[in-house]
Order: C-alpha cells, then structure tokens, then sequence
C-alpha cells in the first residue's frame, strides 16, 4: 500500500512538474530577424563592426578586396563574442584563441565548427542583415 | 555585588528557563552534546573545516540580504545598482566586498574540507551519507558562486556566465534545453539576470539549508570520523561545551581575516558589460572554475569524432559520479586500510587543478587587460581606523573565550594542549 500511495504521488507530481517546466522555459521567438544594422561608410574596407540583429551579436566584416561578409559573433566553441583582426586579415576569439578565416572556416585552437555565415544585402547604402 | 545580581535576577530568569525547558527539549539536546566527544589525535585541527565553511555560509547569508536592499535584476539597473551600493550608500562597499571575499573563502574552506575528509577516509562506513550530502553541497556552493557572479553585470561575469552556460549545451538530447532553462533564451541577456536572481537568492539557500541540515545531522549522529591508523592523544574533547567553544574560535579568528582582506583589499568591479563587445584579452572566470576552463583551453576542437566539449563534458560527469560513490568504491575503507590506487589518483587530480590554475596567469581582479569602473573608495588610512574599530573587540573576545576554555579544561583536570 506504502509503494502505491508514493509511486501514486509521484505520477501525481507530473503534470505540476510538467507546468514549472514549461512555466521557466521561455516562449521562442518567432522567424528569422532582418534589420538595416549600420551604412556601408561604417565599415570601410579591412574593418569589422559588432552590430546586433534580433538580440544576438553580429559581426560584420569588409575584407581588404572590399567584399562583405555577416557572421554570428558567437565562437563555436563557447560563445565568447569574436572580433576581426585586421592586420593578421582574421577573425579571433580572445577567451580560448581560436582563429577563424574571413570566410568563417575555423583555422586553429579548439572551435569545433566554422562561424556561421548571415545573409547580407546592401539597401540604399545600408546594410541588412538577416538573422534565422 | 555578584551576590546580589544573581539574587534579584534569579526568579526572574528561573521563571523563564522553567517555561521553555517545559516547552522545548532543551535537556535532551544538551544530554547528547555533552555525551558527544570529538577524537583527539594530530589531525584534529582539520576538524575545524567544516563549521569554518558553515559560519561563511551564515556571513553570505547576512551580507546577502542587505545587498538585496539595493541591488536591481535588470540588465539596464544591474549594473548600476551595483556601482551606487559600492560608491553612494554608507558601507555599501565594505558589505559587497564581505559578501564577495566571505564567498571566496566559503568555496576555499569547502575544497579543503572536502580535502582532508578524502586523505582521512572519513567517508568510510557508516558515513558514506555524509560525503555524498557534501558532495551535493559542494555543487550547490559552486553554484552560488556562479549565480552570484553574473549578478554585478560586468564583462567577466558576462563571459564567465557565457562560457559556463555554453558547456552544457553539448549534453546529448537535454544540453540545449538545460541552456535555455539557465539562459531565459538562445543567449544571455535581460532574461538571464532574473533566472540568476532567482536561483542565487531563493532556489539555491533553500536547498543547500536543507542539505546542511541533513549534513550535520548526520555529523551530530555519528559523530567525528577518527582517522585509521591514527593513535589518539589521551581522552575525547567533549563537544559541548569545549568544542563548541573552540569553533567559535575559529570562527571569530576567521571574521577577523575576512574583515582584513574586506577592508584592506575592498572588492573591485568590471566596466558594465556589452553583449556587443568582443572578448579582452586575459579574460578568464574566478579561481575555482580555471580548471574546467583551462582544460577547455587545452583540449583540442575534436578527439576522434567527438567534439572536445563533450569530451570533457563526458569526463567530467563520470569523475563526478566516481567521487560521489567514493565510499562505495574505496572498498579497502571499510576495513580501515588505505587504498593507494584512490589516493594516488585524487593526488594526482588535486596537483593538476592547483597547477593548472597557477599557470594560467594573474586573477581577474589583478589583470591589466580586464578594465574596471572607476570606484572611489574610502582612502587607506580610514580603511584601517575602520579595520580596528572592528576587530579590537573581536579579539578581546577571542582572548576571552580561550580563557573560557582554559578555565574549564584546567579546572577540571582536563588538559588538552599538551
């Protein structure tokens, strides 16, 4: 009887436990994000630019042949925000020194994965950005 | 004159003491302390750990609630709240910096606890319940230092808080969703400031008083573990009162060195943090995590097809699982023998974490690249007026309470110190 009346309880418990759970777990956001983050002046040729789309850092980057690129800013390996460097022409990340190229490709120290590429279009001089 | 006290207050104070010890078990709790006695032997002193980590938990607790006065979870008021209790409100800074060195020195009093209980076996039968409940502490006190951290707002606690809840996202199946839960979203932000809150301020107290509880209940029942193979020293200390006594020692020459490095050495703070703003140079988390840290550090992207994450994710859940069944493994223990493999690996586990954390550089607080925000702080000569106002009183009454323990071990033939 003891073992009905607690494993009795303990199913009893679900669906309360069940509610909490979805109670902390926060709502999604909805679609992907584009915003117009900053103008094509802001970010001259060899620069990089952190911006935010949608809550989430976002690093902008113009190589030295003028081409424009939009990167997460999250490391793959632990999140820490990016930067672009630019007299070793690549992107590093200060908190366990991996190294990624301006394409993305992680090129040295523990990122596992590249840094995922953001669509980018350039609207009356500014740039958009679109974050899924 | 003393007569004459006691006479007039006596009625009064016998009225009293008949009413709760009619109301409370008053004698049956003083019966058992006063049957408990604690062994004697040379590594007794170790002893002291525990109700050490215990009165900074009680120091935590009080500092807490007074910054709660003031401090605001909200990304916008974080930070700022927390400037306005070190620069505007009187003792702000001298409460913060107890709060924040009394939690250094709580986790630094637990690891050595932790420590001495594994080279003295004294997780060995019956006390397996012991270890693994302050085992669980151990996690639960981290945790207070992690929660606690992010609270001020500043870049390290952000990166810290960026990093720490990235590990656990390479968990198989849960990992994404015990981030979230941590978070209050895909990345840290005005959610995560609350969550943290939260925990810090209610989830975590609740539980870590319910394990202290059952910790030293558990302690008050079996009593101290004597080290195998260790000779005693003549007769048991009884607990009550010559214990009791001698830990209120120990803590009152523990406040007096919280209250030095609070006054002298007043907690600094990080420039407000920028979800915007790349990684500084040099940025790591407080001494504690710079194992898990470095060894992230070391290990490389992958190891045969794993990532190197869940690696040291896997690693670190099965070291953790084989320390919290110790007892159970240690099988040499029960018949109080030691068990050199265990010991030669918990060594070499301990060498690695101190060595580690000494080569990874200078603290936080003590790294140029790691900016802070400007705060004024009382001048030095003040800090020291300060300081002695406040332990010239503790130590007389330090110097009081040895007294007390002399008078009652000599009085009654019961010498300890030889």
């Amino acid at each position: 009887m003891n073992i009905l009346i607690v494993s009795w309880a303990a199913i009893t418990s679900i669906p309360f436990l069940s509610t909490v759970f979805r109670y902390t777990s926060p709502p999604k956001r909805e679609g992907p994000v584009t915003e117009a983050v900053t103008t094509t002046g802001e970010v001259p040729p060899n620069t990089g630019k952190t911006v935010s789309v949608g809550n989430k850092p976002v690093l902008l980057i113009t190589t030295p042949e003028g081409e424009r690129r939009a990167f997460l800013a999250n490391c793959t390996h632990l999140g820490c925000v990016v930067r672009y460097r630019e007299e070793e022409n690549d992107i590093y990340c200060a908190c366990h020194h991996s190294v990624f190229d301006i394409e993305g490709e992680n090129i040295s120290g523990p990122a596992p994965r590249p840094l995922p590429q953001l669509p980018i279009e350039i609207e009356n001089d500014h740039i958009v950005v679109t974050v899924s | 004159m003393i007569q004459y006290i006691k006479n007039r207050v006596s009625p009064l104070s016998l009225s009293i003491r008949d009413w709760y010890t009619g109301r409370l078990p008053v004698a049956t709790i003083r019966n058992h302390l006063q049957k408990k006695t604690v062994p004697r032997h040379r590594h007794t002193v170790w002893y002291y750990l525990g109700g050490l980590t215990v009165f900074f938990f009680v120091v935590q607790l009080l500092t807490g609630v007074l910054l709660m006065i003031y401090y605001k979870p909200t990304i916008e008021g974080a930070h700022q709240s927390v400037v306005y209790i070190i620069n505007e409100v009187p003792f702000g800074w001298l409460i913060r910096s107890i709060h924040s060195w009394a939690a250094n020195l709580m986790i630094a009093t637990l690891l050595l606890h932790m420590i001495t209980v594994f080279y003295l076996q004294a997780y060995r039968p019956p006390r397996e319940l012991m270890w693994m409940s302050g085992f669980i502490l151990l996690f639960l006190i981290l945790g207070f230092g992690f929660t606690g951290y992010l609270l001020p707002w500043d870049d390290v606690a952000f990166y810290a808080t960026q990093i720490g809840t990235e590990v656990p996202k390479s968990i198989p199946v849960i990992g994404p969703t015990i981030v979230t839960l941590l978070r209050g979203g895909e990345d840290i932000g005005e959610a995560t400031i609350p969550r943290m809150y939260t925990l810090h301020v209610f989830v975590l107290p609740f539980a870590t008083f319910l394990l202290i509880g059952i910790h030293l209940f558990l302690n008050q029942y079996y009593g101290s573990s004597k080290p195998a193979g260790t000779p005693t020293k003549g007769k048991s200390i009884p607990f009550y009162p010559n214990f009791v006594l001698r830990d209120i020692r120990a803590w009152g020459i523990a406040f007096i060195l919280l209250l030095c490095v609070a006054i002298l050495m007043p907690w600094g703070l990080g420039q407000e943090a920028d979800i915007l703003r790349p990684a500084p140079e040099g940025v790591k988390p407080e001494w504690y995590f710079i194992p898990m840290y470095q060894t992230l550090n070391i290990l490389p992207s992958h190891i045969w097809i794993f990532d190197g994450e869940t690696v040291l994710n896997t690693m670190m859940m099965l070291g953790g699982l084989i320390v919290f069944l110790l007892p159970f493994l240690d099988r040499k223990a029960k018949h109080e023998e030691r068990n050199l493999f265990i010991v030669s690996a918990g060594t070499v586990l301990i060498l690695y974490c101190i060595v580690i954390t000494l080569l990874s550089g200078p603290l936080p607080g003590e790294d140029p690249a790691v900016q802070e925000t400007k705060i004024e702080f009382p001048s030095f000569e003040y800090r020291i007026n300060l300081l002695m106002y406040f332990i010239t009183p503790l130590i007389i009454l330090i110097f009081f309470i040895v007294l007390k323990i002399r008078q009652l071990e000599f009085h009654k033939g019961q010498n300890y110190y030889e």
